[in-house]
């Protein structure tokens, strides 16, 4: 009913709407430019792939990772949760506090730290089967042997 | 006394019997010898009784001064800092927001470079800045010396001594203090910490015998009376520093000679028990300097962060004087209310200074040539910022004590970022005084609620139009029914079914439900037309009841609360189907957990503003770390943020004409008594609520009123695009937004979106290119009329 009154009403606007998208003022559908919010949306996916670690969060990473390794694994958190606020959607900081959480016997919160590395990491990146094989090793420490074998199975 | 007074020379056996009469009473005869005596020496005995009296009095003043001074020395309040600025390469921010970042934390301005910590030079889009030691959770950053530049995106360079890391952290702000009931709030500072001047300063200006007499000064009292008996009034205290301190500890302003006998007394009681620069520290931390709302501003390390924004021990001459003006009357004396009237005392305390040679002349005259100098509170904005304590105060209540917070001098250290917390302050206000011009009704009430939401921060509160005042809180309190807002929760429940992708169709079309209790609900589309046949994807974009409703029923509306409790509301709704409209009620603060689980692409991350707990001497106490877990599948979130995202480029959002990708929806309650719009972009989340506190219709949908607001805010705010990683299994296809099916590049209603790789778009429809035009054009007529 509404499309059919539309349609009658679309033959009357349609110079008017020739104009106005012209100048721009109507929302642009078909072919998106690069401005267009949408073109950022989905091109992401190969942003991410390319993108580079900033300067600042490869540091604190690093000093995170000493920090680990030293035992103080307060600090390192402290650390890594400054760099992922600097860039929360560096996988490796995820990957890295799930380490964390690993390392604390925290299985449960390292299968979610993972799972979140993952969800952030561009197919067939070495973050991302890193993430996988932590995932499905904080699986088997559950005792969910049978999700983790899938897991590894399906590899990504 | 005894109602019979017994007669002298009783006869024994009589006094005997009599003593029987008064069992009970064994004391009779006791007070009737003493009566006796009393009788013979009534002033002898009158002034031992009032000796004993007085004694026992010395001692209850003595208790209460030392136990004062002693067992509480001060309540130290909790203070609550907010999140420290990281400034490294490529950190987006702009000069002017560094500068006032810089400035609300205190920092000097020099002309050459910087020489110690908490100064800076800026020439044009150049900073050098020596960064303040300070203890964070983690680490004693000391100061360090920092050179940066801009360029169009940020800071584009970072200097810092070699061996240092390219992130430096600046001191945090001090944002508040949770303070006792009573309003006292300080900050006390270490002896160390109080410059001599200021010592010497009190001494000449307050008490020049301060080191000489014994508490009471009999000289100047005498002085003051004569000053006082010639001007006919009360013009000049003689009051010690000692006397002040003890007036200050009972805070009791009447000016009767017995306070004055009583607080003489105590004078004497404390110089008794403690040395001069016992008294004059505790001085220094007791003495009542101002107010700020329900705040008393009490001693001088709060003073000159209240006044200046900086440690008293970085404070020049002519601010130390400042503060010592103050004393005689904090509000007479208001640097910001009556600045000419302050800066007279100020001068004059600097006159007395130099008199009493703690200062020499040039210094006085340099001294007497600056500026008040005080930090601009009014233009950075609210100094204090109830609305975020309250949500402080709630987080950390499970783990501490009110009496703790209020006594055990904590540092709190949170996610507040007072850029962000300043934006949404000045744009609600704004905002809601723009709406209010435009609508002859009662004013309008507001909240705002922004978050980071990857790491669960949250970074700005605003509970009331008028920022920093400390009443209903909106943010945290005000459940409202949310409307439209609840709509991707059950389009995620269609997805997370598997029968339905965002390219599926569903009838727009009139629906009668039939309730439990017998009556039948018909709901209506806000536009008051149906639209038949739509995809997912457009119903969900502009919003559309009637598909809404058919689609949540089909999926069932159990399926819909479990998935909003998966996301984080934290109460069970009753799953009626009205529920599918948003007839359910949440804060804003809950929007905001439940959107941070659709922003976080399904990981469900608790939002917090506290980060960590330290004790006053800085050991760590608790951290409060970032969580994370998984809520919904990040393939089910990403297809219905694609939604989301087309409603702020062609649905209910697109007025927002953001100059990055976001994803957002529209709220608006029954009879237009809620406007809601809840958004994010890549790396911040915004909710904003308008109403009206006693429910009556404002006339304002979720765009009309939440959203320009909204968008202001993000504006500000944001600066990453919307763009999660595509998951797997998504594929992306054409489709036609109107019929779903799979259409080439060609098609002008075509848009692009990925969708699970076993689901092929149907055929039938195919491009609806003209009807999308004629539709947008009616829209855009209808945007323009309205």
């Amino acid at each position: 009913m509404a499309e059919r009154r539309l349609e009658l009403i679309s033959g009357l606007l349609l110079l008017q709407a020739g104009l106005l998208a012209g100048c721009g003022v109507l929302p642009t559908t078909g072919e998106v430019t690069p401005q267009t919010p949408s073109e950022d949306y989905r091109t992401v996916a190969t942003e991410h792939r390319d993108r580079v670690m900033n300067p600042a969060t490869a540091s604190l990473l690093e000093q995170g990772r000493a920090l680990r390794r030293a035992g103080r694994p307060d600090q390192a958190a402290v650390t890594l949760e400054r760099a992922l606020r600097i860039d929360p959607n560096e996988p490796e900081i995820w990957l890295e506090l799930a380490e964390l959480r690993y390392a604390a016997a925290d299985w449960p919160e390292a299968e979610q730290f993972a799972r979140r590395a993952r969800s952030l990491a561009p197919a067939d990146s070495p973050v991302r089967s890193n993430a996988v094989a932590l995932i499905a090793d904080a699986l088997d420490r559950q005792g969910r042997q049978l999700e983790a074998e899938r897991l590894r199975e399906q590899g990504v | 006394m005894p109602s019979k007074r017994p007669r002298k020379r009783r006869p024994t056996r009589k006094r005997h019997a009599a003593r029987k009469r008064r069992r009970g009473r064994k004391r009779g005869p006791a007070r009737a010898r003493r009566g006796g005596w009393l009788r013979r020496h009534p002033w002898w005995s009158l002034a031992a009784a009032g000796l004993v009296l007085f004694a026992a009095y010395l001692l209850f003043l003595n208790w209460q001064i030392t136990s004062r001074f002693e067992g509480r020395r001060w309540d130290l309040p909790a203070r609550v800092y907010s999140r420290p600025l990281e400034l490294y390469a490529g950190l987006d921010l702009r000069p002017a927001d560094l500068e006032l970042e810089l400035r609300r934390l205190g920092y000097r301005v020099v002309a050459g470079p910087p020489d110690r910590p908490g100064t800076y030079r800026r020439r044009g889009r150049v900073f050098e800045l020596i960064t303040r030691e300070f203890r964070f959770w983690d680490e004693r950053q000391p100061p360090v010396p920092v050179a940066l530049s801009f360029g169009p995106g940020g800071i584009a360079s970072l200097t810092v001594p070699p061996g240092r890391p390219p992130v430096v952290r600046l001191d945090p702000l001090l944002v508040g203090s949770i303070f006792p009931s009573h309003g006292e709030d300080r900050l006390v500072v270490a002896p160390a910490q109080v410059p001599s001047l200021l010592r010497d300063g009190l001494v000449v200006v307050e008490d020049r015998r301060f080191y000489e007499h014994a508490g009471v000064d009999p000289r100047s009292l005498a002085r003051a009376a004569w000053t006082n008996l010639r001007a006919g009034e009360v013009a000049q205290g003689g009051s010690t520093l000692t006397q002040q301190l003890v007036k200050n500890y009972f805070l009791d302003n009447r000016r009767t000679l017995t306070r004055k006998l009583r607080e003489a007394l105590m004078a004497f009681i404390l110089e008794w028990h403690y040395d001069k620069a016992d008294i004059l520290n505790a001085y220094v931390n007791e003495i009542y300097l101002g107010q700020d709302g329900q705040r008393a501003i009490h001693g001088f390390g709060l003073a000159s962060q209240f006044h200046f924004s900086r440690p008293l021990a970085e404070l020049e001459l002519h601010e130390l004087a400042l503060l010592i003006a103050l004393v005689r009357g904090p509000a007479w004396y208001d640097p910001l209310r009556h600045p000419e009237r302050a800066r007279a005392r100020r001068d004059l305390v600097l006159t007395l200074m130099e008199e009493g040679g703690v200062i020499n002349g040039a210094a006085a005259g340099s001294a007497r040539r600056r500026d008040l100098d005080t930090w601009d509170r009014a233009a950075a904005g609210a100094s204090y910022y109830p609305a975020y304590l309250a949500l402080v105060r709630r987080e950390l209540a499970s783990q501490y004590r009110s009496q703790d917070l209020s006594r055990e001098g904590l540092r709190i250290f949170t996610a507040l970022d007072p850029l962000a917390q300043a934006s949404a302050e000045r744009r609600l206000a704004e905002g809601l005084d723009e709406l209010d011009r435009r609508r002859d009704a009662a004013p309008l009430a507001g909240a705002v609620v922004v978050t980071a939401p990857r790491s669960g921060d949250v970074l700005a509160l605003v509970g009331d139009r008028r920022a920093g005042y400390e009443g209903f809180n909106r943010a945290l309190e005000a459940r409202r029914p949310v409307g439209s807002l609840i709509k991707p929760v059950v389009y995620l429940a269609a997805l997370e079914s598997g029968r339905y992708t965002l390219a599926s169709r569903i009838d727009d079309a009139p629906i009668r439900v039939p309730l439990p209790n017998g009556t039948v609900w018909e709901p209506g589309n806000f536009s008051e037309e149906t639209s038949g046949q739509v995809t997912l994807l457009r119903a969900l974009a502009e919003s559309l009841n009637l598909a809404t409703v058919r689609l949540g029923l089909d999926v069932g509306v159990g399926a819909v609360t479990e998935l909003l409790a998966r996301l984080g509301f934290d109460d069970t709704p009753e799953p009626l189907p009205s529920l599918l409209l948003g007839a359910v009620e949440m804060t804003p603060l809950t929007v905001a957990r439940v959107y941070g689980t659709l922003a976080n692409d399904g990981f469900r991350v608790p939002l917090k503003a506290v980060r960590s707990v330290v004790n006053a001497e800085g050991v760590p106490l608790t951290r409060f770390p970032i969580e994370i877990s998984q809520a919904a599948d990040p393939a089910d979130v990403y297809q219905l943020n694609q939604g989301l995202v087309t409603a702020m480029q062609r649905g209910t959002g697109r007025s927002a004409e953001l100059p990055f990708a976001v994803a957002g929806k529209t709220g608006t309650s029954d009879d237009f008594r809620d406007s809601w719009f809840a958004g994010f972009s890549g790396d911040r989340l915004a909710v904003v609520w308008i109403g009206h506190d006693d429910f009556s219709p404002t006339g304002l949908s979720g765009s009309s009123g939440a959203l320009p607001i909204w968008s202001r805010i993000m504006r500000d705010t944001a600066r990453q695009s919307f763009g999660p990683p595509r998951p797997a299994r998504l594929v992306p296809q054409r489709v036609d937004y109107y019929s779903g099916a799979g259409v080439g590049r060609g098609c002008d209603s075509g848009v692009e979106l990925a969708l699970p790789a076993g689901a092929e778009p149907v055929r039938r429809g195919g491009c609806t290119g003209r009807a999308g035009i004629a539709e947008r054009t009616l829209e855009w007529l209808n945007d323009v009329l309205n």
